[in-house]
């Protein structure tokens, strides 16, 4: 699942001064996708606390159910049973549909944040995510370095290592009664390498800007999708997709705040991404916060995304012969997505607020999905 | 009408797991719970590691004395160690002490140079009902028997309580008990040992036993050298990674797909599959 590397890797932004303070926010979130596909229920709870005004912890725990219909190749001769791997197929009974699912994860984090004598920030954080078939691990460190007394600018210098751990096991029984064979155990790391500065360049306004380096290596394909090979006409073998073992990316990022009027602030970001497996892609970020009265503030939002197609990629109705690498995973296709958004916060008394923001997200390829998160903060 | 019914438990280590064909519940639960109970008898009685078991205490010389089930089990070992020329041998245990990852490399060699002299099945020979050693060294480990002889035994307590659609699973040890209701063979997946949770070859079984050996599964390691959990005391090799073994009983398709892993000259006459 494309979700749980994303959900689960350390991140890191060019960092601003942290508005730090105690609090626990719960969180519940629901996403799903059109045609039944993937459905995920993920409850999160948070906790930040500081310890004098140089030490802060800030711990999260989140456990999702994912459930729906992974996209795969199905005999439409016989019904909507599953090919296996290695099937000779009737090429004008193959059809391209989703085969039914479920997972559960749970994965943690800890981030500490340490403050030196001049403001500088050390941050330290580590990841752990955990499912049947699927176990990671993350650690980072990130540097936050002020320029000057009047705090006005900053650079940033992070990098994170994830290591992944994938087992085999028999888990799809719809091609078969039981399975007997070693369960291999494959692995990939990423290592995530940032630098960044940020500015106030007045009393209204901010900007940040950042590269990124990303070296992925070890497992990258997806182990539950298929591709075509071999198709002579009339005949054709279902495999395995293949991507390469070694993904180099680049890319930087540029943000802007600024403070409209008193109580309207729009946030613009862009962030151009390029990889040696052939994608490059464009985001286009927006959102406008609107505080009403001293309890109420509102946000729109909308995102677009502009990506270009892995070099071994072809689409499901298509098909590979002999080349190395070959995948048919549309996440690889070239796409563009819109994604809008919305959300409102609400503060009940001092300590407590709540909120809830919607989402949907549409992209070319006819995937279209909702999310949702509503949740309470308290702070203590 | 029989219904599917699948029961999952862990026994000697391994995760097991039975699907049964019967008419009725209670009718499956009973035959599970006797197969659960025969599984951990098994388990007491032949864990290498328990200084309580049967076993422990042939090793240790505390008996020799061998029941009916054990003296059986000990001359089929033997019989195996013949036909597959030495290289499916429970003495290897004789060994296993040596692969901690405390252990140094050149202390791991002169230790196996003086043990190497009491490995092999000749070390004990048995009469009427009872073990002789011809040395305090030799030790016997069945881990590599009981599991399958498990899965055997299973059979027969599935049929003792009157099934006829069964399938054994444990850990990958399989044996399909007749035919699915709908009149055709259980299917088994041979894992490829290339690319994970994927199957290289379907299999049909009936009223067969099917095992595969890989020996990736379990390592030793030492300094920066890596021991299968498949110890060869013979020094030969095996380009295959993995070996599945098709026959009558679990035991043998597991003796065999365990011996071909290290020598695949061994001859059989089971159907044998090599990836």
């Amino acid at each position: 699942m494309q979700l749980r590397l994303s959900w689960c890797t350390a991140t890191f932004l060019v960092a601003t001064a942290m508005q730090a303070e105690d609090y626990v926010s719960v969180q519940v979130l629901q996403y799903n996708e059109n045609d039944n596909r993937v459905s995920v229920t993920a409850p999160s709870i948070i906790l930040n606390k500081d310890f004098g005004t140089d030490y802060t912890l800030n711990a999260s725990l989140v456990g999702d159910a994912v459930s729906g219909a992974s996209p795969t190749y199905y005999d439409a001769s016989s019904g909507a049973s599953a090919y296996a791997r290695g099937d000779n197929i009737n090429v004008s009974d193959v059809e391209y549909g989703n085969v039914h699912f479920s997972e559960q994860r749970v994965a943690g984090s800890l981030l500490f944040t340490s403050r030196f004598a001049n403001r500088d920030e050390l941050r330290v954080g580590a990841n752990g995510s955990s499912e049947h078939d699927f176990n990671s691990g993350s650690g980072s460190l990130e540097y936050m370095h002020w320029f000057d007394g009047a705090k006005n600018s900053t650079l940033t210098l992070g990098s994170s290592y994830q290591y992944n751990e994938i087992t085999a096991r028999c888990v799809d029984k719809t091609d078969c009664d039981a399975s007997s064979g070693a369960s291999e155990l494959k692995t990939a790391s990423a290592i995530n390498l940032q630098v960044g500065i940020s500015h106030n360049i007045n009393p209204q306004s901010y900007a940040e800007v950042a590269l990124f380096y990303i070296a992925d290596d070890g497992y990258l394909s997806d182990p539950y999708l298929n591709v075509v090979r071999n198709n002579d006409g009339t005949t054709a073998d279902i495999v395995g997709e293949k991507r390469p073992e070694k993904r180099r990316a680049y890319g930087g990022v540029i943000k802007y705040v600024n403070a409209i009027t008193g109580n309207t602030t729009l946030h613009l970001s862009y962030r151009y991404y390029w990889d040696d497996w052939g994608i490059s892609s464009h985001t286009a970020d927006s959102d406008l916060y609107y505080e009403l009265g001293s309890n109420w503030i509102f946000k729109l939002g909308l995102r677009h995304y502009n990506q270009s197609a892995a070099d071994f990629y072809n689409g499901t109705d298509s098909y590979f012969s002999d080349e190395l690498y070959a995948s048919s995973d549309y996440r690889l296709s070239d796409f563009s997505a819109w994604t809008y958004k919305s959300n409102v916060d609400y503060t009940v008394t001092k300590e407590f607020s709540l909120n809830l923001s919607a989402n949907y997200y549409d992209q070319t390829t006819g995937l279209k999905a909702t999310y949702f998160m509503t949740g309470f903060r308290y702070n203590f | 009408m029989l219904k599917k019914h699948i029961y999952t438990f862990e026994a000697m280590t391994t995760p097991c797991e039975l699907i049964l064909y019967t008419e009725n519940k209670t009718m499956a639960d009973n035959a599970a719970k006797a197969v659960l109970q025969e599984a951990k008898r098994l388990e007491r009685k032949y864990n290498y590691y328990d200084e309580d078991s049967l076993l422990s205490q042939l090793n240790s010389r505390s008996t020799n004395v061998l029941d009916r089930e054990t003296k059986e089990i000990l001359q089929r070992a033997k019989q195996y160690y013949k036909l597959t020329n030495g290289v499916f041998d429970i003495t290897v245990a004789t060994l296993k002490a040596l692969y901690t990852t405390e252990t140094t490399n050149d202390a791991l060699q002169a230790k196996k140079e003086q043990l190497l002299h009491y490995v092999g099945c000749e070390h004990f020979s048995i009469k009427r009902d009872k073990i002789y050693f011809d040395n305090p060294y030799t030790t016997i480990d069945l881990g590599g028997f009981v599991k399958e002889y498990a899965v055997d035994r299973a059979v027969s307590v599935l049929k003792k309580h009157k099934l006829t659609s069964a399938l054994i699973n444990y850990g990958g040890d399989i044996y399909a008990l007749g035919k699915k209701p709908n009149d055709t063979s259980f299917i088994v997946g041979i894992k490829d040992p290339n690319n994970p949770k994927e199957h290289i070859k379907m299999i049909p079984l009936e009223n067969q036993a099917l095992t595969t050996s890989a020996s990736y599964e379990r390592q030793y390691q030492i300094e920066d050298q890596v021991y299968s959990h498949i110890i060869n005391t013979k020094s030969k090799t095996s380009s295959a990674k993995s070996v599945s073994v098709i026959s009558k009983s679990c035991v043998e398709s597991g003796i065999y797909s365990t011996a071909l892993m290290i020598d695949k000259n061994i001859t059989t006459t089971n159907q044998v599959l090599l990836f």
